[in-house]
């Protein structure tokens, strides 16, 4: 066995990466645990060979190269293909893959987990030619392969476009876009995306394109219904507002999402303090520039600790990197003070950029007051399959907090443990109990984290190896 | 179905040299199937035209990759006998890839 | 204290604990015309009656609380007629087995000591057990088989109850943290954050792990052991069992529900307090679970672990339920520490109903006195 690292960074995107190597440069023992088969986290995704001799290489793809050079000499030990599903004060990281379990201990946890998408349902979001804004973006750019030939994206955020465009770029037609905020909404946060020239350049460009390709882009709206037909979906929109749809369209694939939120698995397990970003729609751990937590040891940093994009969690992992070298007693404040000054600058000016592209990923109650209205039958729980008539008759039978909500239902109780749910129950509950989200709180956290194999946890063992507790009372 | 990017062969890295792709054989219930050493069973497949990866463990309606980054949980499949996600699985020569048999029954 | 609030109007009897033995007295006193609150500090059935592995087990029950187990199993299968609902309780037969001599031994011995208790327990070959247990390990030696067994999702239980309860005309008060208790103008008030949040005549402790916080607001000790149980839910799974099967000490506790997920309990302990209410998992105490529960049925070893949680349990000084009036105190009484309580949780809470009005129930063996360490120093005043 190596020995106990310093720190054990969690998850190899850019922030976890940035965060490791730089620890790393500061002389710590610094072990990089991440769930993919190779580092550079959901942006940065490796494509694969096939991927490269397809799709173009672009920013992306250059910079995540660079990552994974830079870590491959860093002298960080990366542990690829791993994912934590038990977390323990101190800290313990119980592993596990698809074959066997291992268990990791350091004295700082850097959680650099990134984020995950936030889905809200419509009637037929369960079809398998419906994926997920950031899947599809997965699939073509680390896969090299298209969601469908003719792709309707749909859902909130800069995402959006970023998809089409990349749909367009493999050679694939997209549909419509289908977007929760409007035009003036857009319009309204257009003088804060001047402040970061590059993104409103390619911002512009995305647009420009999609209006060349005629591609229509239907603002203030949602998908309301999605009808699987002989070979393709039939699909019906409509406003946000209600009302009568607005029109139909037909696609054999829908590229959908609301945003991304911070995945707060080991933080929550940890119960660290997390605040509620109201903009955003969402909770996210509570923490300093450098990611210190208000537990001892514990650190959050890139998108885990609110989403704002890869440039910042670049910064983010940097400054951790730094943060940790100084906790451990490798720098003195005043070298920190020195190497965190022209990153915190840099950050100040992306911030505001990011914020502003945050509110626009939030699509608000009014999206699953759409969905209760038009189709009480559409399934809020993918895993459990449970509708939101069932979801709020459960509430009408006395069902007031989201666990016992989740009780109820069985809404959160599959293999994705909520994940995929959360937020529509919350709403839901938020809705029906006229209160705040943060009233209604979030579903406890449990173990694991990602569903454990039996045999992978069991071992080769023997009936005598098992440790049996104290018999019951006779 | 033309799920293929429509310049696939254009070869962007591959002009340098750079990169080889290998194909391998591997099943998918049964069916034959190509994909390229080191990609993901879930893009293999796409490309393959198979969208459909599985049933409900609740109404035996189809499933399919929707995440792709090891949250859903909903394109598990068995490799070799072994449940894995089809978007972390990695496709090799031989693999035996087979849908998760609906459970039948049950509420 | 309370001067500027509205007072709340007396009730006949506030039950604080909203678990099974709680509700189901609450229940069943507002049936017999009695004004009714029952107090939660957080919602109904959230702690041990909703969270544990809802076995109706009699091979896992203490011998002498089998005839109650029975009564309890009974009462769950037909929830229809008590409880207006059926709470998806499904009988099935139980095995406990034994793998090794000494197990054998234990086995037979166990299995006597209920089937004195009016358990109809057979000890049988490992042809038997495979028989009614296609799924077992192959390697078993000899089984005690019981053709009363069952199982019922706990998780969903409180939802029948919630609904019979308002039937009832229950006052269903959750996330009402009492901190004490005050005895005033002859009735008890009981008291949250600092306010009289409900006024009653009758008072019913319980609050299963929490009994021993409980009884300190009367003044009294008893002492209330608590287990922090680990319990262990997979998938779902094609049938992989139809029994409910434990191992000869009694533990395990491994059933598939009609939803295909099977769940293994069985005492492998976590960590936590009733103080904070916080649980959390030792994974190192999962793997012995786990390797047990896919020993016993080999094919749960494809499946994989979806959920990992914890509960109390309560125990006494004497492993033997408290149930009965609080000495010293007039209209006052306790329910709690039953082991297998969810299983005669119903009958329990029945039987409560019945004593305190007046009907003759034998609840001799879970006279509350004989636990207490210290008896009450004053009737009067707020005591927390």
């Amino acid at each position: 066995m190596t020995r106990r690292p310093d720190v054990v960074v969690a998850g190899g995107g850019v922030a976890g990466v940035m965060a490791a190597i730089t620890a790393r440069r500061h002389g710590l023992a610094v072990t990089l645990v991440d769930d993919n088969a190779t580092p550079g986290g959901q942006v940065f995704r490796e494509p694969s060979a096939f991927a490269r001799t397809v799709t173009p290489p672009d920013h992306e793809r250059r910079e995540g190269d660079r990552l994974r050079e830079l870590l491959r000499r860093s002298g960080v030990r990366v542990l690829s293909g791993w994912g934590i599903w038990s977390v323990q004060p101190g800290y313990r990281l119980d592993l596990s893959n698809d074959f066997a379990v291992q268990v990791l201990e350091a004295g700082s946890l850097v959680a650099a987990t990134g984020a995950v998408e936030r889905f809200f349902p419509f009637a037929g979001w369960t079809d398998p030619a419906v994926m997920g804004l950031a899947g599809a973006s997965l699939l073509m750019r680390a896969g090299g392969v298209l969601p469908g030939r003719r792709t309707l994206v749909a859902g909130a955020g800069p995402l959006l476009f970023s998809v089409a465009h990349q749909v367009l770029d493999a050679g694939g037609e997209v549909v419509a876009i289908v977007d929760t905020a409007t035009r003036t909404q857009w319009a309204a946060r257009a003088a804060t995306l001047a402040l970061d020239p590059a993104r409103l350049k390619t911002g512009v460009a995305w647009m420009a394109r999609l209006a060349r390709a005629g591609i229509p882009v239907l603002g203030g709206a949602v998908i309301r219904q999605a009808r699987r037909g002989e070979d393709d979906l039939d699909v019906t929109i409509g406003s946000v507002r209600g009302g009568a749809p607005v029109r139909s369209v037909r696609c054999d694939a829908i590229a959908c999402g609301y945003g991304l939120k911070p995945s707060l698995g080991l933080t929550r397990m940890l119960k660290a303090r997390h605040v509620f970003d109201e903009a955003a729609g969402y909770w996210h751990p509570h923490a300093d520039p450098f990611g210190r937590t208000d537990v001892a040891g514990l650190y959050v940093t890139g998108d885990g600790a609110g989403v704002r994009g890869a440039q910042m969690a670049r910064l983010r992992g940097i400054l951790t990197g730094h943060g940790l070298a100084f906790d451990h007693g490798r720098i003195d404040a005043a070298t920190l003070a020195h190497l965190a000054r022209p990153l915190l600058r840099a950050m100040r000016r992306l911030e505001v950029v990011s914020r502003a592209m945050t509110s626009l990923m939030n699509p608000r109650p009014a999206i699953m007051k759409e969905a209760e209205m038009h189709a009480p039958d559409t399934l809020m729980c993918r895993c459990e399959r449970v509708s939101i008539a069932a979801g709020g008759q459960a509430i009408r039978d006395g069902a007031g907090d989201m666990n016992q909500f989740k009780a109820w239902t069985r809404c959160g109780m599959g293999p994705c443990q909520g994940r995929m749910c959360e937020d529509s129950a919350r709403q839901l509950l938020a809705r029906h109990t006229a209160r705040a989200p943060t009233e209604v709180g979030a579903f406890t956290q449990r173990l694991p984290l990602r569903p454990v194999p039996v045999r992978a946890l069991s071992g080769n063992f023997a009936y005598a190896d098992i440790v049996l507790p104290q018999a019951a009372p006779p | 179905m033309g799920i293929q990017p429509s310049h696939a062969g254009r070869g962007f890295e591959a002009e340098n040299g750079k990169i080889l792709t290998q194909t391998v054989i591997f099943t998918f219930n049964s069916r034959p199937f190509t994909g390229y050493r080191g990609e993901i069973l879930a893009a293999a497949l796409r490309r393959g035209g198979i969208v459909a990866l599985g049933v409900s463990a609740v109404d035996g309606t189809p499933r399919g990759a929707f995440c792709l980054m090891g949250s859903c949980q909903e394109c598990l499949v068995l490799v070799g006998g072994v449940p894995r996600n089809a978007c972390r699985a990695v496709v090799d020569d031989g693999l035996c890839v087979t849908s998760i048999a609906p459970l039948g029954g049950g509420s | 204290m309370s001067a500027v609030m509205s007072r709340p109007a007396v009730m006949d009897v506030a039950v604080l604990g909203a678990g099974v033995m709680g509700s189901t007295a609450a229940l069943f006193l507002a049936r017999q015309g009695r004004r009714v609150a029952l107090i939660d500090r957080k919602a109904i059935f959230r702690e041990a009656s909703g969270v544990n592995a809802g076995t109706l087990t009699l091979n896992m029950t203490r011998a002498a609380l089998v005839p109650h187990a029975l009564k309890g199993r009974e009462m769950w299968l037909e929830a229809r007629s008590w409880l207006g609902r059926d709470v998806g309780a499904v009988a099935t037969p139980g095995l406990s087995l034994a793998f090794t001599e000494a197990e054998c031994a234990l086995l037979e011995e166990r299995a006597a000591a209920r089937r004195e208790m009016g358990a109809p327990i057979s000890v049988v070959g490992a042809a038997r057990a495979l028989e009614v247990e296609p799924g077992l390990n192959t390697t078993v030696r000899a089984a005690a088989y019981c053709p009363l067994d069952g199982f019922i999702p706990a998780y969903g239980v409180g939802r029948g109850y919630c609904l019979a309860l308002c039937e009832a005309g229950v006052e269903i008060m959750e996330n009402s943290a009492v901190d004490g208790i005050a005895r005033a103008g002859g009735h008890y008030e009981i008291v949250s954050a600092g306010q009289v949040i409900a006024r009653a005549r009758s008072i019913v402790l319980a609050g299963g792990a929490w009994l021993e916080r409980m009884m300190a607001w009367l003044g009294l000790r008893m002492r209330v052991k608590c287990l922090v149980n680990q319990l262990v839910v997979t998938e779902r799974l094609p049938p992989v069992m139809g029994s409910v099967v434990s191992i000869a000490n009694g533990l395990l506790s491994l059933k598939q529900f009609v939803n295909g997920t099977v769940v293994m309990g069985g005492g492998w302990q976590g960590r936590g307090h009733v103080d904070t209410g916080e649980t959390s998992v030792i994974p190192a105490n999962l793997v012995g679970n786990v390797r047990l529960a896919s020993f016993t049925i080999p094919r749960l070893s494809e499946a994989r672990i979806a959920r990992i949680w914890l509960g109390f349990e309560s125990e006494t000084d004497d492993a033997m339920p408290a149930i009965g009036p609080i000495p010293g105190w007039e209209n006052a009484f306790v329910i709690g520490c039953v082991h297998s309580g969810f299983t005669s949780g119903p009958y329990m809470g029945r039987l409560l109903a019945q004593a305190m009005d007046g009907q003759a129930v034998d609840l001799k063996a879970f006279d509350p006195a004989r636990l207490l360490l210290s008896l009450p120093s004053a009737h009067k005043g707020f005591c927390s």
